[in-house]
C-alpha cells in the first residue's frame, strides 16, 4: 500500500507477518523482533533490519500478548483461547514450556529486575505472575474486569495492570505481589507506557480516543490528551520528549509532545494498527497492523516540534452518496444491499471482533 | 454493522462477538474487507452516518459525544 509521507517520519515500508498481529517485542542487540499473530496462532520472528519474517513458532489459540526476556533470550506469549502462556527459546524458535494461567489471558508484562512475567487474564479478572527463570506461576493477583496489559516500574517497585472493562489500573506491589490500589482512567484502556524518568504513565483509552497521563506518585490522572481515533498501542518515543499512540480507528500513529499534549504528527501506517515499539538504537518504530496483517516500519528523524502540525480534515466521503454495498448477512449468509436502507437515516458501524 | 478484517471464520467470529456484547440488529460480513477498503477507511471501529437521501453525513464519530452530536444534527427537521 502506498502511504502518504510525513516530513520527519519517513516510512521505510511494511512486511507481512501472520494473521492479526498484536503485541510486538524487540531484541535490538540481536536485531530481531517478535510478534504475536492472533489469527495464525503463531509467534512470528522477524529481522529488524531486513524487515522480513525469519520463522513462525506455532503456539496455542489466539496469542495476543508477548514479551521478551533478554537475559534468557526467551519470549513469552499468552494464548487467550488456550488459557496458557507459551515460553519460546528464541535461539531455536521452539516452545520449551506451556504454563497454564487464568481465563483468556490477553495482555502481558515484564519486570526484568524482579524476574517476573505477568499475564493479564481478561475473563479471569486477575493477573498471573510467572517467575522468569523457574517458569512457574508464583502468584495470582485479583484485578478487575478485562485485565490485560501490565507495565512495570522498578523505581517505585510497582506493576500496573490495565483493566479494559473497568476503566482502571490495578497497582501491584513488585515484591510482594499484593494489590496496592486502583487508579481510575478513561473508558476502555488498552495499553500503557511507563515513563519512569518523569514518574508518569500514559494510558491509551481506545473507545473514547484519549490518552490518560497518570502521575505514578499521586496515583491519579493529571492530564487527558485527545488523539485522533481509538488508540490501542502506546509507547515512549526517542529523545524523551514525545510519546506515540497507535490509533486503530484510522490507521495512523499519533506523535504527541509529552509536555504539552499537543499532537505533533499523524504517521500513516497499515490498517487497524494495535501495538507499537521503538528500537532505541535507530529511532525506528515498528507497528503491528491487525487489519492487513503486516508490520509497518517508520523512522523518527524529527528534532523537536515540527513546523507543520496535523490538521483535522474532513473525510472525502462526507457530502457524497454512500457507494452501494452488497454483503452477506452474518446470520444466514443472504445478500443484503444498501437499497434496503434507502429513505432512512442510519449508521453503518464497521467493527472487528478483536 | 459490518464485520471486517476477521481473517479466519468471519461469520463465526462475528456471531461470537455479537453474542458476548448482546448486539441486536443486522450484521453484515465484509470478509475480504473489499467494501471498507473501497470507502478509503483504514481502521476500526468507525462509523459512517448516512442520511435519508443516502448522503454521507459523517465519517468517524465513534465516541458517544460524537455520535450524539451527529445524530442531533441529522434529526433536525431542516438540518
Amino acid at each position: 500500500m502506498e502511504l502518504e509521507q510525513v516530513a520527519g517520519f519517513p516510512v521505510l515500508g511494511d512486511f507481512a507477518v501472520g494473521l492479526g498481529p498484536e503485541q510486538i517485542a524487540l531484541d535490538p542487540a540481536n536485531r530481531r523482533g517478535y510478534v504475536a499473530c492472533a489469527r495464525s496462532n503463531t509467534v512470528a520472528a522477524f529481522d529488524m533490519d531486513r524487515r522480513e519474517v525469519i520463522g513462525q513458532v506455532p503456539v496455542g489459540k489466539e496469542p495476543i500478548g508477548l514479551v521478551f526476556d533478554a537475559p534468557t533470550a526467551r519470549a513469552f506469549a499468552c494464548a487467550a483461547r488456550s488459557d496458557m502462556v507459551y515460553v519460546i527459546d528464541t535461539n531455536t524458535l521452539t516452545v520449551i514450556k506451556e504454563i497454564p494461567v487464568g481465563k483468556y489471558p490477553a495482555g502481558m508484562g515484564i519486570y526484568p529486575e524482579r524476574r517476573k512475567i505477568y499475564a493479564g487474564n481478561t475473563a479471569g479478572s486477575s493477573v498471573s505472575v510467572i517467575d522468569a527463570d523457574t517458569l512457574e506461576v508464583v502468584a495470582t493477583i485479583p484485578a478487575e474486569l478485562a485485565a490485560g496489559h501490565v507495565g512495570a516500574d522498578p523505581g517505585r517497585d510497582r506493576a500496573y495492570c490495565v483493566n479494559f472493562g473497568d476503566a482502571s489500573i490495578t497497582v501491584i506491589d513488585g515484591k510482594t505481589n499484593e494489590v496496592r490500589g486502583k487508579i481510575p482512567v478513561d473508558y476502555a484502556p488498552c495499553k500503557m507506557a511507563l515513563d519512569a524518568e518523569h514518574g508518569l504513565a500514559y494510558v491509551a483509552n481506545s473507545l473514547v480516543s484519549t490518552v490518560s497521563v497518570v502521575d505514578l506518585d499521586k496515583e491519579k490522572v493529571v492530564r487527558t490528551i485527545p488523539v485522533e481515533r481509538a488508540p490501542v498501542g502506546m509507547t515512549l518515543g526517542p529523545h524523551g520528549d514525545r510519546i506515540y499512540a497507535a490509533n486503530r480507528g484510522v490507521g495512523k500513529v499519533s506523535v504527541i509532545d509529552r509536555e504539552t499534549g499537543q499532537e505533533w504528527a499523524r504517521v500513516p501506517v497499515g490498517t487497524a494498527p494495535g501495538d507499537l515499539v521503538v528500537d532505541p538504537t535507530t529511532n525506528t518504530v515498528y507497528v503491528s497492523n491487525a487489519g492487513d496483517s503486516t508490520i509497518s516500519v517508520f523512522e523518527d528523524r524529527q528534532q523537536g516540534k515540527p513546523k507543520e502540525l496535523p490538521k483535522d480534515t474532513r473525510h472525502p466521503l462526507v457530502g457524497k452518496p454512500l457507494p452501494e454495498f452488497r454483503l452477506p448477512d452474518m446470520v444466514d449468509g443472504r445478500e443484503r444491499t444498501s437499497g434496503e436502507w434507502r429513505g432512512k437515516n442510519y449508521i453503518l458501524n464497521f467493527f472487528a471482533s478483536w | 454493522m459490518v464485520n471486517v478484517w476477521e481473517h479466519v471464520d468471519a461469520r463465526k467470529e462475528a456471531q461470537h462477538f455479537c453474542k458476548i456484547h448482546n448486539i441486536q440488529g443486522p450484521v453484515l460480513i465484509d470478509a475480504q474487507a473489499e467494501y471498507i477498503t473501497s470507502l478509503g477507511l483504514r481502521g476500526v471501529p468507525i462509523n459512517v452516518i448516512v442520511n435519508k437521501k443516502g448522503i454521507v453525513q459523517a465519517v468517524g464519530a465513534t465516541t458517544p459525544d460524537e455520535v450524539r452530536a451527529t445524530l442531533t444534527k441529522l434529526l433536525l427537521p431542516f438540518g
